[in-house]
């Protein structure tokens, strides 16, 4: 089980496509992280150099 | 005609000056170039008199005919006539009595009897002076006689010059010079001619001779007989005869001369007294006529050189009342008909030139006038003028068409009356009333009003204006049909609308599909069988009509977007048919009409596609219920564009939307969007091309499409 976690990030202004896309996403087994815009997913320093 | 008339009044007053001097010649009657002349003067008479019948005949003529000018002629003609004709014949009168008289007075007898005195006087004288020579002649031939023979000579010198006779002769018998004594030898008369020796032997005998200087010559001839006694020679019994010559004192001789001839001529003229009398009255006349005739004659030309000018004048007026500035009088002179010739020619002349700029205004106010009526008529915007009455003075094609006039000519009607149906543009009228009530002077209105019901609703903009006139105020009102700009304005905010919607719905859709999915996903495992298919069923439903409303959403999308065309050449037919393969498999006949030769178009092929596939779908759907449905579809070529008519026996459009069918969200169809025929209209309109549907008779739908051939560049 110590299979790499894939970081995802979302993108949306919707925040119900944002929900219901991590919802569905992490059932998948993805790690999800959420932004509305880009400003703000520059905020979310998950990933170095994205 | 006036050359003629003069010059034969000229040679006729010339031969009356040649037969006045002849007439002073004596021997009239006998007088051959007399009567020569007095005939040709008659002829001259009768030239001249019938020249003038002529004349008279002719300007009576011209009266009758009223040539300008001719009366005014014949009124100077007849003055000049009496003026002359009057003084003339007083004269003439009064000549033909002192004439006779004077004639008359010629012939008195105390005239004549005393020229018979004076001639009897010369006679007695020379009578005399006859007797005297007779008696000396006697006293010599006694003396000579009664001497003897050889003194005879100094006798006969002795006597001759005693009783101072300037020649005696003795002749003998034989008429041989016996004895000669002469005071002035040079006379030469000392011949005797035989008659004369006969007749002195019956006695002596004294005459009067003429001599060749024209001198009376006294002669006497007496016979000698010697007597016997005193002979010493044998003469006896044989005569002599003495002739004695004396010329008559000149004095006398000239009177008597003078007497005689002046009585022969006076028994003459006694004879030819009355001729006499014909002949001066006849030459009287001949003068009288020639100087009345010439005189009338002279008096045409002068009378025409005086109406010359004035009947010019006039005809030149008559001209310029009919309208003919072109005359121009020639110039006469200098006097005042000269002066008022030239006014008259520069008064034509101005007039001509004010008449010629009047003309060339009038020109251009007509042709202003016809653009401006052109322009007017031609003008979209319906343009009513009315005066404070609301009667009509003005109104342009357009705007009868918008208010639907009664007739074709309504000016000076009152607009209310014009306008047939009353009801519909009741709006405008209580607009115009309300404000022509107002005190306030009107100055550019502006208004919109919607006019009519709703299925013929029109949008109008009404602009109202004053313009004061000479004639009184007028109102302009311009009244602009905005029903299409109203239109182009709802579709650009229906665009808009489409547009968010299309963007609004879209965003939900996609989360409530995933989510629907996800629940399908998550919780079918957990259920039983019935839950599992009633989940399955919703699920199911949820995701349908969702995409459903993608689709609808993605109509909207392509409705609002931006046009872009991308043209390529290509034959429409082709397309045509490409397309109606697809809907060869259906129930529904395709019939084509294509001319031979179809011109190939600029025209964007994907947008074309959605254009064709659009009317196939809206015919399929009207033919559902059809028995025999049928698509006719016609192409027809020109040269600048290409016609496209689809033709359907389907139930038609609703006359309820036929009006609105460009607009979207207008549908008969239970399941139609309402976007087709929008996107249709809006692909044609980027075509620069033209559409129009309509219901056929009996029932159907046809659609004509006219596409330029030209690409229109629009903007």
């Amino acid at each position: 089980m110590d299979k790499v976690r894939i970081k995802l990030l979302i993108i949306d202004d919707e925040k119900d496509i944002r929900d219901s896309l991590k919802d569905i996403l992490i059932d998948e087994g993805y790690e999800i992280h959420l932004a509305e815009n880009a400003l703000e997913a520059k905020k979310i320093k998950v990933i170095p150099n994205f | 005609m006036k050359y003629l008339i003069t010059s034969v009044a000229v040679i006729g007053l010339g031969f009356l000056i040649l037969l006045a001097q002849s007439l002073s010649n004596t021997d009239l009657v006998s007088n051959d170039t007399f009567i020569v002349l007095l005939v040709i003067s008659i002829a001259f008479v009768v030239c001249l008199f019938l020249l003038i019948i002529f004349q008279v005949f002719k300007l009576l003529q011209s009266v009758r005919k009223e040539i300008t000018g001719s009366k005014l002629t014949l009124r100077l003609v007849i003055s000049f006539g009496l003026m002359v004709l009057i003084p003339v014949s007083i004269v003439y009168l009064v000549s033909v009595n002192f004439l006779t008289k004077s004639i008359e007075s010629w012939f008195d007898v105390r005239v004549e009897s005393a020229l018979e005195g004076g001639l009897n006087l010369g006679q007695k004288t020379i009578d005399i002076l006859i007797d005297d020579i007779e008696l000396k002649g006697k006293s010599i031939a006694y003396a000579i006689a009664n001497k003897p023979y050889e003194k005879r000579e100094d006798i006969l010198i002795d006597l001759r010059e005693k009783f101072s006779i300037s020649s005696a002769v003795l002749y003998k018998n034989d008429g041989s010079i016996s004895a000669i004594s002469e005071s002035n030898p040079t006379i030469k008369s000392t011949t005797i001619s035989l008659e004369d020796i006969r007749r002195v032997q019956n006695g002596y005998f004294g005459r009067i001779e003429e001599t060749k200087n024209k001198n009376l010559l006294l002669k006497a001839f007496i016979p000698i007989f010697y007597n016997d006694k005193n002979q010493t020679i044998d003469l006896i019994g044989s005569e002599e005869i003495l002739m004695l010559s004396q010329p008559v004192p000149e004095s006398i001789s000239n009177m008597a001369i003078s007497v005689e001839s002046v009585f022969e001529e006076y028994q003459q003229l006694r004879y030819s007294r009355n001729s006499l009398k014909i002949i001066y009255t006849l030459t009287l006349t001949i003068v009288l006529m020639l100087a009345i005739l010439t005189s009338v004659a002279i008096s045409f030309v002068l009378s025409r050189r005086f109406t010359r000018p004035l009947s010019l004048l006039s005809e030149a007026t008559n001209q310029i009342a009919k309208g003919n500035y072109k005359k121009i009088i020639p110039e006469v002179g200098k006097d005042e008909l000269g002066i008022l010739v030239k006014s008259f020619n520069s008064m034509t002349y101005q007039l001509d030139t004010a008449t010629k700029n009047s003309k060339k205004n009038r020109k251009r106010l007509e042709e202003a006038r016809a653009f401006l009526d052109a322009t007017l008529t031609n003008l979209a915007t319906s343009i009513v003028v009315i005066d404070k009455n609301i009667n009509i003075k003005l109104y342009n094609k357009s705007a009868a068409k918008l208010l639907n006039f009664k007739l074709s000519n309504m000016v000076g009607e009152n607009l209310k009356n014009a306008v047939k149906d009353m009801q519909k543009f009741q709006t405008i009228f209580n607009f115009i009333e309300e404000s022509l009530g107002k005190k306030n002077k009107i100055t550019d209105i502006s208004k919109e009003i919607v006019i009519g019901s709703k299925e013929d609703e029109k949008t109008l903009i009404l602009k109202l204006s004053a313009l004061d006139e000479s004639s009184g105020i007028s109102y302009i009102i311009v009244l602009e049909d905005i029903s299409t700009v109203a239109k182009a304005q709802r579709q650009i905010a229906w665009s808009e609308i489409a547009r968010r919607l299309a963007h609004e719905i879209k965003n939900p859709l996609t989360p409530i599909q995933l989510s629907a999915e996800r629940v399908q996903n998550k919780i079918i495992g957990k259920l039983n069988e019935a839950d599992k298919e009633l989940l399955n069923k919703s699920t199911n439903t949820i995701i349908k009509q969702v995409d459903a409303l993608k689709l609808m959403v993605n109509e909207f999308a392509e409705y609002s977007r931006t046009p872009s065309v991308v043209r390529k050449s290509i034959n429409i037919a082709e397309l045509i048919d490409e397309i109606s393969y697809l809907y060869s498999d259906q129930n529904i006949e395709i019939k084509k009409n294509y001319p031979k030769k179809i011109k190939e178009i600029k025209i964007d092929e994907n947008k074309f596609r959605q254009v064709i596939i659009n009317i196939f779908d809206n015919s399929k759907a009207a033919t559902e219920k059809i028995k025999n449905p049928k698509i006719l579809i016609t192409v027809k070529n020109n040269k600048n564009f290409i016609m496209l008519k689809f033709e359907d026996n389907g139930i038609g459009i609703p006359t309820e939307i036929i009006d609105k069918i460009y607009e979207p969200y207008v549908t008969s169809k239970k399941t139609g969007t309402g976007l087709g025929l929008a996107i249709v209209n809006k692909i044609i309109e980027e075509h620069s091309g033209d559409i129009e549907i309509k219901n056929t008779k009996p029932n159907g739908v046809c659609i004509l499409i006219t596409l330029p051939l030209m690409e229109i560049k629009n903007g």
